[in-house]
């Protein structure tokens, strides 16, 4: 290995599991990948924060807020805790604020998006 | 809303509810955009998006990519779970049966052995569930068409192997049958749950559903209702309730139609909803009187919407929630009593109904049947799943009425030569689609495709006949001979 040249250690994405309400997660979405937990089909998220990256499960509301459009754009997801009045098998619905940012941040990461948008029509 | 490293950020909102198949979204509204004065007229173009993929959730998304074999893990998955719950009970009731004959209770040991036989039985049902497949090769040209397989189900209620396949065949049948409808509704009728459910539970609820239907028979003409049960867990009660997917003789009102009812202008359709549900309430109780016939006196017919107006009126006056800035929130300022009492009457006198017209029909479709798949949802509990089983035994959850009325919509899971398409498109090379009988093959000699076919594994060669030995029948096999006793060889040494 030459000394010259600058060598950068590649980590692997930091897995948040969000816990305590307040919580936030922010960064470019840069993917979305369907992942089978115990035999369960679950979804999740990979952000890229200025280089560091970090991943999450998606949650029913998660997943209904997030789009695969929004591949490329900034979010900020914050953990607001448990919604006692919905739940599922027992577990209550976890709620979130998500936002979006307007604007595509991360343009390859968009182009990577899994369906074809007014962006890509060249007129 | 903030903003973060001056990036201009929108507020993702959620869901009104958790969704369910079948049932109709709530529409985002348009928003309405403004134009300035000479601006070009391509700003207020419409999208180009028309596949909706802006829109689309990751949810959907996910849902849109689920592969055929991931439904198949997803439904082996459940069977495995409910396979256990009724092993349990078994166990069980074979500990009941040890404890039973250890305190010397004859009686109650035998009742408990039959219980116990009963869920061993319905164990080994669920297990041997597509355990076996029948093989078919193409018989005009076998060389080039390789064989297919079908499965041995077990048909049990609970097996959602086997009632998924059912609900496909059934879907496919009702969504055939909607070319005859000129008006479709899906109407739900509902009442208070049940701590626990019995098989005559089923029995009143379809005659009161039955009634129902008659009372109305001028406006709905046909089409098919089932009964679905749900559990909740909280509360372990039962939720019955009665999905009705029917032909009426006239369109639903629009939405802007208002009517007067009970000195008030509502929506016509809420008129019509009321009116529904009043009928209803009726066939639950006595505290509103009998509907009046169609040929009954004018007075008595007068004295019924009297009668329903009264009804509406006092439903005004016990309503829990007011429609306050776009959403009903609860009355402030009642008293505890005052709460008690519009709370006891409305338990009393009112029950939730839904009607819609039906624009998804694929969906509609699915709402009814889900009844097939339902049990899905309490598959981990024997708690439930044992006065589940015995209360649906034998219960017919789906029936055909007026011009639907003989349509054959709930069959067996098993093959049926005369429905042999059921199982998918069978289309050999050539066309000619004649198929001949191989043999009976385990599940280790079969495979799936990419898109939910299944084939016999390419090295079993076309004139196999199975790999599951033929069950011999004794009664058929030529007996040995008897064969005379030879005097023993002997000589002398």
């Amino acid at each position: 290995m030459s000394d010259a040249m600058e060598m950068i250690e590649r980590v692997e994405p930091r897995f948040v599991k969000f816990g305590a309400p307040g919580e936030i997660v922010e960064g470019v979405l840069v993917g979305i990948k369907r992942i089978n937990i115990d035999g369960k089909p679950a979804i999740k998220y990979l952000l890229d924060d200025d280089g560091e990256q970090c991943t999450f499960l998606g949650t029913y509301q998660l997943n209904e807020k997030l789009r695969p459009a929004d591949m490329g754009h900034k979010i900020v997801v914050r953990y607001e805790g448990l919604d006692t009045n919905v739940s599922r098998n027992g577990n209550p619905m976890r709620h979130f604020v998500v936002q979006i940012s307007k604007n595509v941040i991360n343009k390859a990461a968009a182009a990577l998006n899994l369906g074809i948008t007014d962006d890509d029509i060249p007129f | 809303m903030r903003a973060i490293a001056n990036l201009e950020m929108q507020l993702r909102a959620a869901p009104p509810r958790p969704s369910r198949l079948g049932t109709r979204r709530t529409r985002v509204p348009k928003a309405h955009v403004t134009r300035e004065a000479g601006a070009s007229r391509r700003e207020a173009a419409p999208s180009l998006d028309t596949e909706k993929l802006l829109a689309t959730t990751v949810r959907q998304w996910s849902a849109a990519q689920r592969t055929e074999k991931e439904i198949r893990v997803e439904q082996w998955a459940i069977k495995k779970v409910i396979g256990g719950s009724i092993h349990k009970i078994w166990q069980d009731y074979e500990e009941k049966v040890r404890d039973a004959r250890d305190a010397g209770l004859i009686f109650e040991s035998e009742g408990f052995g039959r219980e116990a036989l009963k869920w061993f039985k319905q164990y080994e049902q669920l297990r041997g569930c597509q355990a076996q497949w029948i093989g078919y090769r193409a018989a005009c040209c076998t060389a080039s068409t390789r064989p297919v397989a079908v499965p041995v189900g077990c048909n049990h209620r609970l097996c959602p192997l086997c009632a998924a396949h059912r609900s496909t065949v059934a879907r496919k049948r009702i969504k055939t049958l909607f070319d005859r409808l000129t008006h479709p509704v899906l109407i739900t009728l509902t009442v208070p749950n049940k701590q626990s459910i019995r098989k005559a539970d089923f029995g009143h609820f379809r005659k009161r559903v039955r009634q129902f239907i008659a009372q109305h028979k001028d406006w709905i003409l046909g089409g098919v209702y089932s009964l679905e049960t749900t559990y909740n867990r909280t509360e372990k009660s039962w939720h019955i309730h009665v999905h009705v997917l029917a032909d009426v003789s006239a369109a639903l009102p629009a939405k802007t139609e208002k009517t007067l009812l009970a000195g008030q202008k509502v929506y016509a359709f809420t008129a019509i909803k009321l009116k529904l549900e009043f009928d209803w309430v009726r066939l639950w109780g006595k505290d509103w009187g009998k509907k009046a016939k169609k040929d009954a006196s004018a007075m008595r017919r007068e004295g019924d919407t009297f009668t329903f107006e009264e009804w509406v009126r006092t439903g005004r006056t016990s309503r829990l929630k007011e429609f306050v800035c776009g959403k009903y929130r609860p009355i402030e300022g009642l008293s505890a009593d005052e709460m008690r009492a519009r709370t006891e009457w409305n338990m009393r006198n009112r029950r939730v109904i839904d009607v819609r017209p039906v624009t998804d029909r694929d969906g509609a479709a699915r709402e009814v049947l889900k009844y097939l798949t339902k049990a899905a949802a309490f598959a981990d509990l024997p708690e439930a799943i044992e006065p589940f089983m015995n209360a649906v035994k034998g219960a017919r959850l789906i029936q055909t009425f007026g011009s639907w009325y003989g349509v054959s919509l709930d069959t067996a899971a098993d093959f049926d030569p005369e429905h042999f398409e059921d199982w998918g498109e069978m289309k050999c090379a050539c066309g000619k689609n004649s198929w001949e009988r191989m043999g009976v093959f385990f599940r280790s000699d079969v495979e799936m495709r990419a898109d939910g076919r299944w084939f016999l594994k390419r090295h079993i060669q076309p004139n196999c006949r199975g790999t599951v030995p033929r069950p011999t029948i004794r009664a058929l096999e030529p007996e040995p001979e008897e064969m005379e006793e030879e005097p023993c060889p002997m000589q002398w040494r």
